[in-house]
């Protein structure tokens, strides 16, 4: 091997370089599964706050509305959150379980506790009026039309990643719509602009 | 090699020796990056197989609550959701079978279809491929809610990239569940 450098300073270069192509491969690896995992958990929490809204709504929408049977609705969607798992895990969503009761009291307008965030999502199930036009959900009209109403489950999940240690936080949000007109009647997801809501 | 030049003056190698060494390195170097490589390559199709399983069993968590309940006819519920779940992984190029589920959803494909209306214990449809190894009990799931779990054989839906370094995929699996309420006629 003929090259510039004496032969002296190629001592330990191969080692230098094991050492850093290796700290390198884990790196990469660790970011792929990193990565492939917060999409597979994006993915799954997607799912899940897609179903809790449909749940909700199809337990509103078909009943006399009345503040218990809004009571029922909101648990019926919480349910589903928290019997859900993520990744095999039940015990995240489970401890959602606080949050999202919470935003539930009969006394309000719609029994709406907690007005939802928009940007960072915090924790609620929120019910109200759904314009289909405007796609704004208003949560200050009662009572609700049965053609109008629209549930909206939204949370943020931390979820400690299994190969880094690090928290990561996922948000998810939907809303579903009781749709009588559909043959059967059930509930359906629709887009949303904005919310409406008087803390 | 250079480690042993340090330490052992005895073993000294000759400049023309050089060869030899870079040689060696290689025959030692190149299998574990080719494995690093096949592992990050492997990981990554497992967890895009993960994300395409899941969304087989939110297709066929949908379809079948929307439809009649297995009560009433719970074939026809497994089939119908065997059927969408099958269409998602033929779609995804995972499932042979492109003109409905098959051969290859017989031999590959577990499907647990758990359902609970007003039943406070719940009921099981299982269909296809017997290698189910546990699921969870349908009496865990809240009530008016649907439950689709796929079994799938990881072998068929990532490629075999490790099992020249003594990682087989023999008799492991994927799976993805879904729970879904209730969304049809009453």
């Amino acid at each position: 091997m003929k090259s510039g450098v004496p032969k002296s300073t190629r001592k330990g270069a191969a080692l230098v370089w094991l050492v850093g192509s290796a700290a390198l491969v884990v790196s990469a690896m660790t970011m792929v599964l990193e990565v492939g995992w917060l999409n597979l958990c994006r993915s799954e929490v997607r799912v899940i706050v897609e179903n809790a809204a449909l749940a909700g709504a199809r337990s509103w929408g078909p009943a006399a509305d009345s503040a218990a049977v809004r009571t029922v609705a909101k648990q019926v969607a919480i349910q589903l959150v928290t019997s859900s798992t993520v990744e095999g895990s039940n015990s995240e969503l489970a401890a959602l379980e606080g949050a999202l009761n919470a935003s539930n009291d009969e006394d309000e307008t719609n029994n709406n506790a907690v007005c939802p965030a928009a940007t960072v999502l915090n924790t609620t199930v929120f019910l109200g009026e759904f314009d289909a036009s405007t796609c704004v959900l208003d949560g200050t009209v009662t009572p609700v039309a049965a053609a109008d109403r629209g549930c909206l489950v939204q949370f943020t999940l931390t979820l400690v990643s299994p190969f880094t240690g690090l928290s990561r936080s996922v948000q998810a949000r939907a809303l579903a719509l009781w749709d009588p007109a559909a043959s059967p009647a059930r509930s359906r997801l629709v887009s949303l602009t904005s919310v409406t809501c008087v803390p | 090699m250079i480690l042993v030049e340090n330490h052992d003056k005895r073993l000294r190698i000759s400049p023309g020796g050089y060869r030899g060494a870079v040689a060696l390195e290689l025959v030692v170097v190149v299998p574990v990056l080719v494995f690093s490589l096949m592992f990050i390559v492997h990981v990554g199709e497992s967890l895009s197989a993960a994300v395409l399983l899941h969304q087989a069993a939110n297709a066929a968590a949908r379809s079948a609550a929307e439809s009649a309940r297995s009560s009433a006819n719970a074939t026809a519920l497994v089939s119908g959701v065997t059927t969408v779940a099958n269409t998602v992984l033929a779609a995804g190029g995972i499932s042979s079978d492109s003109s409905g589920p098959g051969a290859w959803c017989d031999a590959h494909m577990q499907v647990v279809v758990q359902e609970r209306v007003s039943n406070p214990t719940g009921s099981e449809d299982v269909g296809g491929y017997e290698f189910i190894l546990s699921a969870p009990p349908a009496s865990e799931i809240p009530v008016e809610t649907i439950r689709v779990t796929l079994f799938v054989r990881q072998s068929e839906m990532v490629p075999d990239l490790l099992s020249g370094f003594g990682f087989s995929m023999t008799g492991k699996y994927l799976q993805a569940s879904v729970l879904q309420p209730w969304n049809g006629s009453p």
